[in-house]
């Protein structure tokens, strides 16, 4: 019981452990203390999401015996929408959170996740980092966030920290809404830390990325076309691209309207793919993480001067063949 | 048929509020799965049959699996008063636990060898180990303390 690796599968493939995530942590639940991460890897053989909340609690972790959530290869989450090909956590019951973490070092990378909302929901966040025993860090990394609501009584975020205790870094991510989500990021109590993500579509009666108490940077991040104000007070906000044009070192994004046709293959309908047109190319900042990673939302490596966003626009290359017969 | 799938061993935490509020406890009702879902050709292979001592199971033929009164076991205890924002938080991972070492020495046994009991409900007419009349009694609300009384 404890560390190891895991399979997820709602189509019950082969090599699987479980068929929901919620299983795993039922059974896996433990003191992973000197006994290395415990870590469940996500994949949909046969296309079927995980339609089941998780409740991450009562385990006891550390740095070193952490716990991951992160897609099977070959299931990552992509920049050009949810591939319903691949495992997603696709969460359409009222009030839950989709990921409630109430356990220190947990980390969640390259997962789909969406969530479906009706009317006069409860507030909840998709990742919701509600207690912490110690000063931990979270990593979520390289993840698609959708949410579908009803109207503006959905009240649902993307990404929540409510502990003094917690720190979340979150890079290369992508948040897609469709303008009646509540918060891409918000902080009660702790600290939020966002590079090269992607943002577009939330803010429904609030800021998109706020502070209630605690501290929150944004850096290297296009965030655009939200309901009501990108970023609330108390904010930092460097070398990122806004429809306000907030923050230190602003990126002037290259027009197309509210969702930046001219910056994005096509954002209104989650493709966040950079244009090689766009100016968001070559206008972040190298390495604001401090080595926490370097690459982009596809893996690809990341190149100065870094790009802003989730995608690392990488130019194709045409290779030409020369056929030794046709130069003689 | 559904089958109520039964935590088997207990995990403990040395913070009592998050032992209280996070961990699982042997008996809790951990969740409700429809008939034919351990059919698949890997079952075997997975973590779900009870010989991985994981999980053990209270099987129901005949009724739903979307039934409201077998739900209710799977469903934590929450707060008595909202937060804030009206949210009522998690007390205790959940408020129904099967009362373990209190059953029946033979019930007891045949969970523990078998991994499963088959439970008597309605007119469901074929084999079966006890009657839910049997059975509820062994279920108590951690929240009264009060075993079942009612009826799936």
């Amino acid at each position: 019981m404890g560390a190891g690796t895991f399979l997820i599968d709602p189509d019950q493939g082969a090599g699987h452990n479980y068929h929901i995530l919620f299983d795993w942590e039922a059974a896996q639940q433990s003191n992973l203390t000197g006994t290395g991460a415990c870590i469940a890897q996500c994949t949909s053989s046969s296309g079927t999401a995980d339609t089941t909340p998780v409740v991450i609690d009562g385990w006891t972790t550390t740095e070193s015996d952490y716990i991951e959530i992160i897609a099977y290869s070959g299931d990552e989450a992509v920049k050009t929408g949810i591939d319903t090909s691949r495992y997603r956590l696709h969460i359409t019951a009222n009030d839950n959170h989709s990921i409630d973490i109430l356990e220190d070092w947990v980390h969640v990378r390259n997962l789909q996740f969406k969530v479906t909302q009706g009317v006069n929901t409860n507030v909840a966040s998709i990742l919701y980092f509600e207690s912490s025993s110690a000063n931990s860090t979270c990593k979520v990394d390289s993840c698609y966030f959708q949410i579908v609501g009803t109207d503006g009584s959905s009240k649902k975020s993307a990404i929540g920290v409510a502990d003094e205790n917690f720190t979340v870094k979150i890079y290369n991510c992508i948040f897609y809404g469709n303008l009646f989500g509540r918060f891409t990021a918000w902080v009660n109590s702790g600290v939020i830390n966002i590079y090269n993500c992607s943002a577009r579509g939330f803010g429904y009666a609030a800021n998109s990325i706020y502070i209630f108490a605690g501290t929150l940077s944004v850096v290297n991040t296009a965030v655009f076309n939200n309901n009501t104000n990108n970023f609330g007070a108390g904010v930092s906000v460097d070398h990122c691209a806004s429809d306000t044009d907030t923050g230190t070192n602003n990126v002037v994004e290259s027009g197309g309207g509210a969702d930046w046709t001219d910056d994005f293959v096509d954002a209104a309908n989650g493709d966040f793919t950079l244009k090689s047109t766009s100016n968001l190319v070559g206008s972040g900042t190298d390495d604001p993480g401090s080595g926490l990673y370097s690459d982009d939302i596809d893996g690809v490596a990341r190149t100065s001067t870094w790009d802003v966003g989730a995608d690392e626009y990488v130019a194709v290359i045409t290779t030409l063949s020369v056929v030794a017969s046709e130069c003689e | 048929m559904c089958e109520l799938m039964i935590k088997a061993a207990n995990v403990t935490n040395a913070d009592p509020v998050k032992d209280r509020r996070g961990c699982w406890k042997r008996g809790y009702f951990v969740g409700v799965k429809a008939d034919g879902w351990d059919a698949g050709p890997y079952w075997a292979d997975s973590d779900y049959p009870p010989s991985k001592g994981y999980f053990v199971y209270i099987k129901l033929p005949g009724v739903a699996v979307d039934n409201p009164n077998v739900l209710k076991y799977c469903q934590p205890q929450l707060e008595d008063t909202p937060d804030a924002d009206g949210v009522y938080k998690v007390y205790r991972r959940r408020l129904w636990q099967l009362r373990w070492d209190d059953l029946p020495t033979p019930a007891k046994n045949k969970l523990k060898n078998n991994g499963f009991l088959i439970i008597k409900v309605g007119t469901y007419s074929g084999s079966y180990d006890y009657t839910w009349s049997q059975v509820k009694g062994y279920i108590r609300n951690l929240k009264t303390n009060l075993d079942e009384i009612e009826d799936i």
